[in-house]
């Protein structure tokens, strides 16, 4: 055996007293597994939470761009020259020259 | 033999680590217990070793089981799964000892002098006991990646081989880092004891 060896194995022998078998407290199991379940529960509400917005996003986007588009067609037939701002609100909805009995039926 | 019943596939403490790691990629929680309460000692002895302050200790060893459970579908079995655990665990260190040293550098010499009351010491005899904090402290003296190499090598009697593995580093680098360490802990070993 030559001197390298036997100062790794002098090392060793001292350094076998750091070994130890788990922390003091003993409850070392619980708390790794409760701090799972913290993370499990935690990433259960943000995945909800990201889905529910994805949810709206895919839902409310298209709908106002379809409302968008609506407004503008409706801005481009019924647009007169002389528009006010109530006829220009009529006009975005497509109510324009609409008389109340028929805006009650629809 | 301690089964757990709750659980589609039952698991006992004498069930294989590969065994293990399948049941808790199927959803078997309580698998993952086992192997906690499995290699506690391992990553303690790693932990407690590379920071000496056993509450810090304790909190990176809970990190690095953590860290192990979301890994798991990744473990492929190419390395044992103590290695696999182990290299986890010295990275957690590592960083851990980085963050330490870019936050409160001035602080860490004190707070390496208050640790080694609280690092366990069971049913251990006063002279024991000093001796082991002589130990500590001489192993803490070193640079943390050649404390790194000094504990998978000389604590946790990993070979060369699976220590450079651990670390991720060429066999010459561990080789060289080991026989620095050995030197700097032979010195401070002699200084001390």
């Amino acid at each position: 055996m030559n001197h390298d060896d036997e100062q790794e194995k002098q090392l060793r022998q001292q350094l076998a007293s750091l070994q130890v078998k788990g922390f003091e407290s003993g409850f070392f199991a619980d708390r790794v597994m409760q701090q799972l379940q913290r993370e499990t529960d935690s990433g259960f509400l943000s995945g909800l939470h990201e889905e529910l917005q994805r949810m709206f996003f895919r839902v409310s986007l298209p709908a106002a761009a379809f409302a968008l588009v609506l407004g503008a067609v409706n801005l481009m037939i019924y647009s007169t020259p002389d528009l006010t701002v109530s006829g220009f609100v009529d006009a975005l909805l497509g109510i324009r020259g609409l008389e109340s009995d028929l805006l009650f039926t629809i | 033999m301690r089964p757990i019943s709750n659980n589609p596939v039952t698991v006992t403490s004498d069930t294989s680590d590969s065994d293990l790691v399948a049941a808790v990629t199927g959803g078997n929680r309580q698998a993952f217990r086992l192997i906690v309460e499995r290699y506690e000692g391992a990553v303690a002895t790693t932990v407690i070793s590379m920071l000496g302050n056993i509450t810090e200790a304790e909190d990176i060893a809970q990190e690095t089981m953590i860290q192990a459970y979301r890994a798991l579908p990744s473990y492929k079995g190419e390395a044992s799964f103590k290695t696999w655990l182990s290299r986890i665990a010295v990275n957690r260190s590592l960083d851990a000892l980085r963050r330490k040293k870019r936050r409160f550098l001035w602080f860490l010499n004190k707070d390496d002098d208050d640790l080694l009351n609280d690092v366990p010491q069971q049913h251990c005899t006063n002279q024991q006991r000093e001796q082991r904090e002589a130990i500590q402290q001489s192993l803490l003296q070193l640079q943390p990646e050649f404390r790194a190499v000094a504990v998978l090598r000389l604590v946790q009697g990993y070979s060369t081989e699976e220590a450079a593995d651990i670390l991720q580093l060429p066999t010459g680098t561990v080789l060289s880092r080991l026989a620095r360490a050995k030197k700097q802990l032979a010195a401070q070993l002699r200084e001390r004891l």
